[in-house]
């Protein structure tokens, strides 16, 4: 399944004019093409960005219906709409919104019961590495040397695989994607929309104000965390891994751009010391390695 | 899983727990979506339920959530998406809970929630009002029932208080864990024809809805939020005045309840005390009055069986009536006394109501209070007030 350019082009305006996003916002590209994907989207927000970046109410910028929830209470309101939705029989697609703080850690929980109970949801986190929403403190998300407010020596633990937990639960649908490849996102939040059940997206986001890179540069933070093996690209079904084509050869080290081009272009890194890189440069061989394992 | 009523064609009349009498309530008022965790003394009510729901005979979605917070969530979901909801739960549960709790209270979503009574201390399953209480300035209704067949009546009068347009706001009734939760008594259960026509479907003020987006629950600025707080006060203020006519419907259609807000038991006129109190010491309470006109004292109970709104019009003016006046709490405001006693003080200076006030706090953690202490606590209260 490839989804062609102008089906592309032509989608509808989820995310309207007028909101609060900050320039080269990486999770508002992440939202206009995901959720443009989806068929009469119903889409839960706990506490993230998105949750600011609608703007003030009454004003809202996005076109979908939205419920605006508490932090941990994600998946648990979203189950309780794709229930109601079903005795009413109506046909509508229920969406978790969720930034890491929320996926990787303060929902973890709630998430879990959803996934075991295997609720009809499409699960989004879009993934800037940190809390962004309260000014970039750490998450579990953060990578490993990452400054962040509440790490300002930088962090000293390597990232958590939100992945091989959530492939833990044994749902129908699991993909990584990226806003510097939309057309590979975009295709697989369409596939995921075709399966029922728990449905797992996970999404690079870049945060200019908050890695402190260029925000010109968000696209291309995005392909460079592909093409350094930093965020691998692929897709789990029924247990099955399958590397994506956009990011499979990056599965051999050689092929790899050297990390420390990722890493430059973000001031957050740049209290990392060269055996901190080299850390790095492990966790990222570690994370390729254990996926291999699911193939 | 015990053998519950399986046809409800006709009024009958059952020997049942108050869990049973919350879960054949719940069936009757016909909830769309039903999201629960299980807790000590509020199990049964889950269980039953999920009987119900898999032996076909309660048309609901049922969701076995993993924690008292996303059983809150999940209603706070199912109920935006247009669907009656129930969830049931007590102590540290509902502590638990209690982000969404607010949540539900602050965004007024109309879901009913039994809460059996219990103690909050660390290791005691025992009834006592604690953990409801913790949460009367949460945004919900309060009701505190005094036996089973009170229990069974309210929850479903629960149903349609929420649901009135002018209230549409979430509805605790409250039960004490064990003497009510556990205990077995009889219970008349109406007909599900005569619930149904009390009760009609569920009518979403807002409603998520693709064909209609907007969003709940966004970001206010602080003009925005005083309106919000403004008219959840006014929803209370009518709460107060529709409470009473939806009891009297109920009464009409159904039977028994009664449409007061504030139960008085025993000669008022004469009465040399009243006795204020919640829930089944409050039904204690009216046992004590017995005894103690064998004793040739003469005393009333006064037991308000709502209270969010707080019935103070309804308590003043019978308080106006009483010399004296003793107040029981099974709750402490720790640094304070018991919330009961606090609200009628305050109730009472605004209104220059001059009356001997005492109050004590008893019952705590499930220590038993028996229709003897209540009445030696009034001989007290005479004996101190010659």
């Amino acid at each position: 399944m490839n989804v062609k350019i102008p089906e592309m082009m032509d989608r509808p305006e989820v995310l309207l004019r007028g909101n609060f996003a900050c320039a080269g916002c990486g999770l508002s590209i992440a939202y206009k093409t995901a959720i443009s994907a989806l068929n009469r989207p119903i889409v839960v927000i706990p506490a993230c960005c998105s949750s600011v970046i609608q703007s003030l109410h009454p004003n809202v910028t996005y076109n979908v219906p939205t419920l605006n929830i508490a932090f941990a209470a994600h998946a648990s309101a979203a189950s309780g709409i794709a229930r109601a939705k079903k005795m009413r029989g109506e046909d509508t697609t229920t969406v978790v919104w969720s930034g890491d703080g929320g996926t990787f850690d303060i929902g973890l929980a709630t998430w879990s019961g959803a996934a075991e109970r295997n609720e009809n949801i499409i699960h989004f986190c879009y993934d800037n590495n940190f809390y962004s929403n309260t000014g970039a403190q750490r998450s579990g998300a953060t990578p490993r040397g990452a400054v962040t407010t509440t790490t300002p020596g930088g962090k000293k633990e390597k990232r958590k695989s939100i992945v091989r937990i959530m492939a833990a639960h044994d749902i129908p649908y699991i993909a990584t994607a990226s806003i510097g490849y939309p057309r590979d996102l975009y295709t697989k939040v369409k596939k995921a929309s075709l399966i029922e059940g728990y449905r797992f997206i996970l999404i690079d986001a870049p945060c200019p104000t908050g890695w402190n890179s260029d925000p010109a540069l968000t696209p291309e933070l995005g392909e460079l965390a592909v093409k350094t093996g930093y965020f691998p690209l692929y897709e789990i079904e029924k247990g099955k891994l399958t590397f994506s084509r956009r990011g499979e050869r990056y599965r051999d080290p050689e092929k790899r751009v050297p990390i420390e081009e990722y890493l430059s272009k973000q001031s957050r890194f740049k209290k990392m010391t060269s055996t901190q890189i080299l850390e790095v440069k492990k966790d990222i061989q570690h994370e390729w390695d254990q996926l291999s394992l699911f193939e | 899983m015990k053998e519950m009523v399986q046809t409800l064609e006709k009024p009958q009349t059952k020997l049942m727990t108050g869990s049973e009498a919350v879960a054949t309530a719940a069936k009757l008022s016909r909830p769309q979506v039903i999201a629960a965790y299980p807790i000590t003394p509020q199990t049964e009510i889950v269980e039953t339920l999920s009987g119900m729901v898999t032996r076909g005979e309660l048309n609901a979605e049922y969701i076995n959530v993993e924690s008292e917070h996303s059983a809150m969530g999940a209603v706070i979901g199912a109920s935006l998406a247009g669907t009656r909801t129930f969830t049931a739960t007590s102590s540290h549960g509902l502590l638990y809970m209690g982000e969404l709790v607010w949540w539900a209270g602050l965004t007024r979503i109309p879901v009913v929630m039994p809460v059996v009574n219990r103690s909050l201390n660390p290791w005691n399953i025992w009834p006592d009002h604690q953990d409801a209480m913790t949460f009367r300035d949460a945004g919900w209704i309060q009701f505190y029932a005094k036996n089973n067949q009170e229990v069974l009546d309210l929850t479903i009068c629960a149903f349609k208080i929420a649901e009135h347009h002018k209230i549409w706001m979430p509805v605790m009734v409250c039960l004490d864990g064990f003497i009510l939760s556990h205990t077995t008594a009889q219970v008349e259960i109406p007909s599900q024809s005569d619930v149904d026509n009390f009760l009609p479907s569920f009518k979403p003020l807002a409603m998520l809805d693709p064909d209609d987006p907007f969003a709940h629950g966004s970001l206010t600025d602080s003009e925005g939020i005083w309106e919000q707080r403004m008219s959840l006060i006014a929803g209370f203020d009518n709460a107060r005045v529709i409470i009473p006519q939806i009891l009297t419907e109920y009464t009409e259609k159904i039977g028994r309840l009664g449409n007061y807000m504030v139960e008085v038991t025993g000669d008022i006129d004469n009465a040399e005390c009243a006795i204020v109190a919640l829930g089944t010491m409050g039904e204690e309470a009216e046992q004590a009055i017995e005894f103690l006109a064998e004793k040739n004292i003469k005393a009333v109970v006064f037991r308000p069986r709502v209270f969010r709104p707080f019935p103070k019009k309804e308590l003043i003016s019978l308080i106006k009536q009483v010399p004296r006046l003793l107040v029981i709490d099974r709750a402490v405001s720790f640094g304070n006394a018991g919330q009961l006693a606090i609200e009628i003080q305050a109730e009472l200076y605004a209104s220059k109501v001059d009356v001997k006030f005492y109050q004590i706090i008893r019952g705590l953690g499930g220590k038993d209070v028996s229709y003897a202490d209540i009445a030696a606590e009034v001989e007290k209260v005479l004996k101190e007030d010659k």
